[in-house]
């Protein structure tokens, strides 16, 4: 038989695709439907209004064409479609590159896949999709709640493959009954690749800029003044697990970043040389801790003060900072020592003291005729610095989070007229009152303080902890950490913010009242950390750390790759064995006829292979002929049942409970 | 462009299908059943690759947990696929004969110890279809025929994407079995020999009209014993049959039906013969070296397709 016999359709000259795909169905086109809805709805409320608003366009048109049954929208109206999408996007995203506009894309294709379903391999295209933007939804939440969304959005994904395939139909609940038992046996492997899978620290090349979108309170410029409300986010910077006992609250300022160049309103970082080893070599007490920083996009790692340490990849600046080699971009865990009370050698380079004097001329008069007051009345700088704390403190500053605006000359605004602000008006009003007077100083921008958190034992630092201080140069003494916010309302540094400030000003949960509230965050955050520590921090050194600790001495790729490959394979073979047994099915009536034959037995009649049920029963009965009914009768019901034609199940099991009540009542 | 591959295609399974012809019932071993990833795999595969690259570029810990979720999904769709295969017992089942130009009919009976789903039996040049199997399950394949005679049944392939689509898994089965097929009925028929009354002179037969051949039975009269023909055949003995003591009955022969070739001639009495049937008359055939008396009912019909099937050399080298 030539196989050149049986094409019975004539060529084309353009073969209509897919039209030998099998079409879809009604009830597929809902499961489709319903993945890309499940994809998309973590989505929405991150994509600009109007592909948020043309995407659910499109499922409701879509949903209503297959509630009416209507015909799918024509492919040159789609195409168009299409190409409006993509210069749209390309308009507002000014480009197509980025992970934006990407995300932007893959859902403007989903909602137009769905009005273009025609064969199962649009289906699949729909699923992969999805999957894809399930993904995506990672990049903006990676919390517990979003992982169990998406765990759940994937069961109804796989069920919608499953229905793209011919089976027989089956009820909803039962087609995510087989969606959820395949990826139930998927999650051995899951877990097995997610512990052994060599990791590789992305990017593995640069990435956009709007990749990162980092809510940090620190940035490495600041203006006083020119901002009349802070925005206080109780987010966490970065947790930090002492070993021993944390620091008293004088002792906890986390040095991130020093602001120095001065041009009469704003403060900005000025980089300085860096080395790989420390400068000096610290001594006395020390304070052992591990920090795991939220993604802030600064180099600066935060660290009590005397840093002692170098975590991998960082340097150490002229400036006395931790930096890390890039901006911190995902969650990094580090161990860090301290020794507070240790004071290096007092020898500064002579362009940094220059750097930490020069401010513009001309701004802030008042302040600059209060400095050289000082200079004159003053023998040491260290005078000239008592001397600025006093009448900081004889200005009855107060601390506010919604000071006025100060724009012009902004220091002798705060410290003559309005006299109120925040840290960052502090500082700044004490480092220039101190360049003034011709004493080197500098802003340390950073965090203060902190709470642990009584449910996991974490030290917890959030965004409104951020904080600015000052340092100045004293001959002899060095560096000197200067804090006029606390001098002037020491209550902001020993208590937090939540005593310094009014109840109705802090955030919520910086407030003192609602303790439930923060008895439920506790909980809330220590579960929450847990998962960071667990899930979301499992980087290559992570990875390192805890196969190390599972056994595997020194693991690398390679070591990684072989365990890899025979746990697959272990698991493999689990699952085929699995599969390939056959399960027996309890066979009542050969149960019952089994009691039957033992009964028989110890009546010295046994059965023997050779013999048939029929054999049987005429020895049975000839031998206790007082019973020859009984068995007669036990013999003709089990032969009916084991070989007679096929009963239905109600009648079957009917008959199999009388023979078993029959053989019951058999007593020879 | 397409032709080496195809030629590829049919290289590769060859070498996948059994050489000899396999023993009924055929339990599908883990040895013959194979598995592949479909387009739709690799599409899987490419995205998941894809999403790999996405979670490390973004440090994504559950990117990469769901491309892993994923991955391991994967496997399990090649174990599945591999499941719904394997250890299904397959054994042909009698074929139903069909005529030259349509098709014939290959039965194959599923027994199966559980339950497989969206199995997709098919011929190779012939029709598949598809088949959820609980315990047993019996499917009629069509294949079109060309010629009369014997028809091989060609191999036979089970296939599966079952559950998710992304992994083919297939076996073949070769059976050492084989349908008839009857030469293709004319679609106009000439009339019958007997309605001109030139077929019907031999309805006024005398007693020991010659009819033909059959093969010997016990109590046949020693005298009716064909010694040649059965010389020739040298198995049995044959009987000389004569159409005696029909009535109103119907005689077909070769040389009365119309037709330039003989497979002309065939068609134009495979037609007749239906029609006769259709019209429940009495009707004999008599091909060269055949007889079958006269007689009526399906039984008879068979017997003279068959015989029409197979006469003479074969039509076309058939194998």
């Amino acid at each position: 038989m030539g196989k050149r016999d049986l094409s019975p359709t004539p060529r084309r000259l353009f073969r209509k695709k897919n039209a030998c795909l099998p079409p879809l169905t009604l009830v597929q086109g809902w499961w489709l439907f319903a993945t890309a809805l499940a994809a998309l709805l973590p989505l929405i409320q991150h994509l600009p209004l109007w592909l948020s608003t043309a995407a659910v366009t499109g499922m409701a048109w879509r949903a209503w064409l297959s509630w009416r049954n209507g015909r799918l929208p024509p492919r040159w109206l789609l195409f168009l479609l299409v190409v409006a999408a993509c210069v749209a996007v390309a308009y507002s995203y000014r480009g197509f590159f980025g992970r934006n506009p990407g995300i932007a894309l893959l859902v403007i294709f989903l909602a137009l896949k769905l009005l273009e379903l025609r064969s199962v391999r649009d289906g699949i295209t729909v699923v992969l999709l999805a999957c894809f933007l399930l993904m995506a939804g990672f990049l903006f939440n990676q919390g517990i709640a979003a992982a169990l969304y998406a765990l759940a959005a994937l069961v109804v994904a796989v069920a919608a493959l499953i229905a793209l395939q011919a089976g027989p139909p089956v009820r909803v609940h039962e087609r995510l009954g087989q969606s959820a038992s395949l990826l139930g046996q998927a999650l051995p492997f899951m877990l097995v690749l997610f512990l052994l899978f060599p990791r590789v620290q992305g990017p593995l090349w640069g990435l956009p800029q709007d990749a990162y979108t980092a809510a940090s309170g620190l940035s490495d410029t600041m203006a006083p003044g020119s901002i009349s409300q802070v925005a206080q986010s109780d987010a966490i910077a970065f947790r930090v697990q002492f070993k021993g006992a944390a620091p008293p609250p004088h002792q906890q300022y986390w040095r991130v970043l020093t602001l120095t160049d001065y041009d009469g309103q704003v403060w900005r970082h000025h980089p300085t040389r860096e080395h790989d080893a420390l400068p000096y070599a610290p001594a006395g007490p020390s304070v052992d801790y591990e920090i795991t920083l939220e993604p802030h996009n600064l180099r600066g790692l935060p660290v009590l003060e005397k840093a002692g340490l170098l975590p991998p990849e960082s340097s150490f600046s002229a400036d006395r900072l931790v930096l890390a080699a890039t901006p911190v971009r995902s969650r990094m865990r580090y161990a860090m020592r301290s020794y507070p009370d240790y004071t290096p050698p007092p020898e500064e380079n002579a362009r940094i003291l220059a750097a930490a004097l020069s401010i513009p001329p001309e701004v802030n008069p008042r302040t600059r005729a209060q400095a050289r007051q000082w200079r004159a009345q003053s023998s040491s700088d260290a005078d000239i610095l008592r001397a600025a704390a006093e009448f900081f403190q004889s200005q009855l500053l107060a601390y506010t989070l919604n000071p006025p605006l100060m724009e012009k000359d902004a220091v002798d605004a705060f410290l003559f007229e309005h006299k109120r602000g925040f840290c960052e008006h502090f500082a700044s009003a004490f480092a220039f009152a101190l360049r003034a007077a011709g004493v080197p100083a500098r802003i340390i921008g950073g965090y203060q303080g902190g709470e642990i958190n009584p449910v996991d034992g974490y030290f917890t630092v959030r965004q409104y902890d951020a904080h600015v201080w000052v340092e100045a140069w004293i001959d002899g003494w060095g560096w000197v950490r200067v804090d006029p916010t606390a001098d002037s309302t020491p209550r902001r540094i020993e208590g937090g913010l939540r005593t310094a400030i009014g109840g109705g000003e802090a955030p919520l949960l910086a407030r003192q009242d609602y303790a439930w509230l923060r008895e439920f965050r506790y909980r809330m955050d220590a579960v929450t950390n847990a998962w960071n520590q667990a899930v979301l921090g499992f980087n290559p050194q992570r990875q390192r750390e805890v196969l190390g600790r599972l056994g595997m001495s020194e693991p690398d790729w390679r070591k990684m790759s072989a365990w890899l490959a025979g746990l697959c394979g272990a698991l493999i073979l689990a699952l085929v064995l699995n599969a390939m047994r056959e399960r027996k099915k309890h066979d009542a009536t050969r149960h019952a006829w089994q009691i039957f034959l033992r009964k028989l037995a110890r009546q010295g009649i046994d059965a023997q292979p050779w013999m048939g049920p029929d054999t049987l029963a005429r020895r049975a009965a000839a031998q206790l002929p007082q019973h020859a009914a009984a068995i007669r009768a036990i013999t003709a019901a089990y032969v009916a049942l084991r070989y007679g034609d096929e009963l239905p199940p109600e009648l079957r099991r009917r008959q199999t409970a009388a023979l078993r009540d029959m053989i019951r009542r058999f007593r020879p | 462009m397409k032709l080496p591959l195809r030629r590829w295609r049919q290289w590769f399974s060859g070498l996948l299908s059994p050489r000899r012809a396999d023993v009924p019932p055929l339990t599908l071993t883990q040895r013959r059943v194979y598995v592949l990833p479909t387009a739709a795999g690799l599409m899987y595969a490419f995205t998941l690759a894809l999403m790999l690259i996405g979670s490390i570029n973004y440090n994504l810990s559950l990117g990469y947990a769901l491309t892993f979720l994923l991955a391991g999904l994967g496997i399990v769709a090649i174990v599945q696929s591999f499941r719904n295969l394997a250890g299904l017992q397959l054994r042909p089942a009698r074929p139903t004969p069909g005529f030259a130009g349509a098709q014939v009919h290959f039965g194959v009976r599923l027994d199966s110890q559980r339950r497989r789903t969206g199995l997709k039996l098919s011929l190779a040049g012939g029709e598949s279809v598809l088949c959820h199997v609980q315990t047993q399950e019996l499917v009629h394949l069509a294949l079109p025929v060309q010629h009369r005679g014997w028809q091989a049944m060609p191999r036979l392939t089970v296939a599966s994407t079952w559950p998710l689509g992304l992994i083919k898994a297939w076996s073949h089965a070769r059976f050492d079995e084989r349908s008839l097929v009857y030469p293709a009925p004319v679609a106009a028929a000439p009339p019958w020999p007997g309605a001109g009354g030139e077929g019907r002179h031999l309805d006024m037969s005398e007693p020991d009209d010659f009819f033909g051949l059959r093969p010997h039975r016990s109590g046949d009269l020693r005298q009716h014993v064909a010694w040649k023909a059965s010389a020739r055949l040298d198995e049995h003995l044959l009987s000389k049959q004569f159409a005696a003591e029909q009535g109103e009955l119907l005689w077909f022969r070769l040389d009365l039906a119309p037709g330039a070739t003989l497979e002309e001639k065939l068609s134009v009495l495979t037609r007749w013969v239906l029609d006769a049937h259709a019209a429940q008359q009495r009707y004999a055939l008599r091909l060269d070296g055949t007889a079958l008396p006269p007689a009526t009912g399906s039984e008879h019909l068979h017997a003279c397709l068959q015989a029409l099937a197979l006469y003479g050399p074969p039509p076309d080298e058939r194998r």
